[in-house]
């Protein structure tokens, strides 16, 4: 069948006109060539352009092309050899997936097509077409179009400004590039995270990361507003104090009359000023989770003092944490999406911050990595020494802190480091090692050193330094330590059989010591380090999408 | 627990198969099986020669599972039993290896996946 000529495209005005502002556009396909150049006459008439065919693949072909369209509306007949109505317009909207479409069906079709309004269509027309009819479907068409086109442009242009709202805003600190890595995933086209960073005066660095409550256009005019709120008062050399102050003062001002929980507008911030000698971080928290910064002895310190959200409460004292650093101190903040994330999934936020760290220049395994997260994630890691001062960077993985009766939970502990490191490294060739050698010393810890006492506790933190691929766990407990010569011990240990003789006397000792790369016991052996040096290809692997489990 | 302990009277073998993990959670069940095995009438009555310490389906032992290898290292001592133990998994080489259970044992180890978990 030869397909009908495309009629040449007429400005009619029309009661179809006053949709657009131009003529509408209308795809007519009909394998019936005398319905086809009937539409083609009422649709003219009605001020429409029209470009019609008879051949359902030919349209097909030359959409997918771009040969043809975009149109306001698509008339299509059901039946039509090689390709059915819906097939055509699944095809169409595949391409242009706002473009309203009518179905003409006869009859005894229309129980085929109902499935068609799950796949966009408008409405369907049976056979033999009334003028009016299907004009006022096409309008509801246009109308559909216009709506859905509308709605995609302001999609596009909300995730645009989010983009640009949420680039990292290194506010004159050009040289902190090399040391800060940044890594954020928003849930929706906008929402109300962000980071800055500003050197002051005096050489200060701030480093501000926020979370704005909601995922809309409020939000995120608030964090906005939040964000020139901080950046003018450093420029003016406020006190960080005060500036939080101030602003806490100033949401509260605009919800006088309302409760916590009534209260709109609430602001989660973690402030953290690095000196301009680099030898100490106050950080101050305000409905934020705690950052961590680590010590090159595998030490992982957060701050002990925390501030409710701004916006709760007018009369809020805001109070910081200050940490002195040693030359391997990194810093790792993260808003609470990245917490909720990790706790869903049983495993510790340090390390999927570590995966998705490294991948921070890839939005879309980014967005991989942490599929179904249901709260935006914004992760940002500062090396807190400049290079020249700086040792090896060490990035804090996990920091667990356990109490003295977690004995019989030492299965899902160890489980937790597994996944953990997994998910950071891959499943590498020592993790049964590393993670025999934890559950020893945890082991240890819990029976020994906590005497199973629920009020000790043993603190596990695992750090990693990239530049010496050192995988350190240190475990620590509050006890007084072991009662024996430990020196005199392990030096007699690497020399006899004596475990042979009496089974069970230090085999965990032995199993660390032999295993790990490097172990070192202080307090009496109530602080624990050990280390494992992984291969370089080891390191980053692509982990997949991290699955709800644990 | 039963792991499935074989002995064998024609070349007069012992072997006791382990499961996954021999650790501080589990080493229990694995002790009270590996004794009940013992203390049947078939190993009495069979005077076995060589202990063979199945480790195929092992992926972890720790100390506590370590010590229970021990006592069997001794009970099989006293029969004066030649002993070995085959070995998947190259974390428990690693282990079985580092408290020197390659003195007191023939260790043959074929890295592979390990097979269908005993137990």
């Amino acid at each position: 069948m030869n397909p009908a000529p495309p009629v040449p495209a007429r400005q009619v005005r029309g009661s179809l006109t006053s949709t657009l502002e131009r003529a509408p556009k209308v795809l007519v396909v009909d394998d019936d060539l005398l319905t086809l150049r009937l539409l083609e006459i009422i649709l003219v008439q009605a001020g429409c352009e029209v470009y019609s065919l008879a051949d359902p693949l030919q349209v097909r072909e030359k959409f997918e092309k771009g040969e043809i369209g975009p149109f306001d509306c698509a008339t299509i007949d059901y039946s039509m050899p090689g390709c059915n109505g819906i097939e055509l317009m699944r095809a169409l909207n595949a391409v242009d997936p706002c473009m309203g479409a009518i179905l003409l069906t006869a009859v005894d079709e229309r129980h085929l097509v109902r499935d068609s309004f799950r796949e966009g269509a408008v409405d369907f027309i049976a056979k033999p077409v009334r003028n009016q009819e299907l004009l006022e479907t096409i309008r509801k068409a246009l109308e559909r179009t216009r709506a859905r086109r509308k709605r995609l442009e302001t999609q596009l242009s909300l995730k645009d400004a989010s983009r640009a709202s949420h680039v990292f805003r290194n506010f004159g600190v050009p040289e902190l590039e090399s040391r800060l890595a940044t890594a954020y995933v928003p849930r929706d086209e906008i929402g109300g995270d962000f980071l800055d960073v500003f050197r002051r005066a005096n050489d200060d660095i701030v480093c501000v990361l926020g979370d704005v409550a909601g995922h809309d256009l409020r939000s995120a005019l608030l964090s906005a507003f939040f964000s020139g709120f901080l950046e003018g008062l450093i420029r003016q050399e406020a006190d960080v104090h005060a500036i939080l102050r101030a602003f806490n003062h100033r949401l509260n001002l605009a919800t006088p009359t309302e409760g916590i929980l009534g209260a709109p507008d609430s602001v989660a911030a973690g402030v953290m000023t690095l000196d301009a000698s680099e030898q100490s971080v106050e950080i101050i928290t305000c409905g934020f989770p705690p950052p961590m910064v680590t010590f090159a002895d595998g030490r992982i310190e957060e701050p002990e003092t925390a501030n409710a959200p701004l916006g709760w409460f007018s009369d809020a004292e805001i109070e910081g944490t200050r940490i002195s650093l040693d030359g391997a101190s990194c810093l790792l903040a993260f808003t609470d999406g990245l917490q909720d994330f990790a706790a869903e999934r049983n495993i510790e936020i340090g390390a999927v911050a570590y995966q998705i760290l490294a991948h921070e220049q890839n939005p879309e395994l980014l967005a991989e990595i942490v599929r179904d997260s249901s709260d935006d994630i914004l992760a940002t890691r500062l090396q807190l020494q400049s290079a020249e001062k700086a040792g090896h960077r060490v990035h804090p993985l996990m920091k667990l802190t356990l109490p003295g009766t977690d004995e019989s939970r030492i299965d899902e502990i160890e489980s937790t480091i597994q996944r953990s490191l997994e998910l950071a490294f891959g499943s590498f060739q020592r993790l049964p090692e590393v993670s025999l050698c934890c559950r020893e010393t945890i082991l240890n810890a819990l029976r020994h050193g906590c005497a199973g006492d629920s009020g000790r506790f043993a603190t596990v933190e695992v750090t990693f330094c990239e530049v010496q691929s050192r995988l350190r766990v240190r475990i620590e407990d509050d006890g007084p330590g072991h009662d024996f010569d430990l020196e005199a011990r392990k030096e007699h240990l690497e020399t006899c059989d004596e475990h042979f003789d009496d089974p069970g006397r230090h085999l965990g000792l032995v199993l660390l010591e032999r295993t790990s790369d490097y172990c070192e016991l202080q307090r009496k052996g109530a602080t624990v380090i050990f280390d494992f040096f992984l291969g370089q290809d080891e390191l980053n692997p692509f982990p997949g999408a991290i699955d709800p489990r644990g | 627990m039963d792991l499935g302990h074989t002995i064998s009277s024609h070349d007069q073998v012992l072997t006791l198969l382990f499961p996954d993990r021999i650790t501080s959670t589990t080493v229990s069940e694995v002790r009270e099986s590996v004794q009940k095995f013992l203390d049947s009438r078939a190993v009495r009555e069979a005077e076995p020669t060589v202990l063979t310490f199945d480790f195929r389906s092992t992926q972890a032992i720790d100390s506590l599972g370590l010590n229970l290898i021990f006592e069997l290292v001794k009970w099989s001592d006293a029969r004066a039993m030649k002993r070995k133990a085959l070995v998947r998994q190259r974390s428990v080489h690693m282990v079985l290896l580092n408290v020197r259970l390659d003195k007191k044992m023939e260790l043959v180890f074929e890295p592979g996946p390990a097979v269908g978990s005993a137990g």
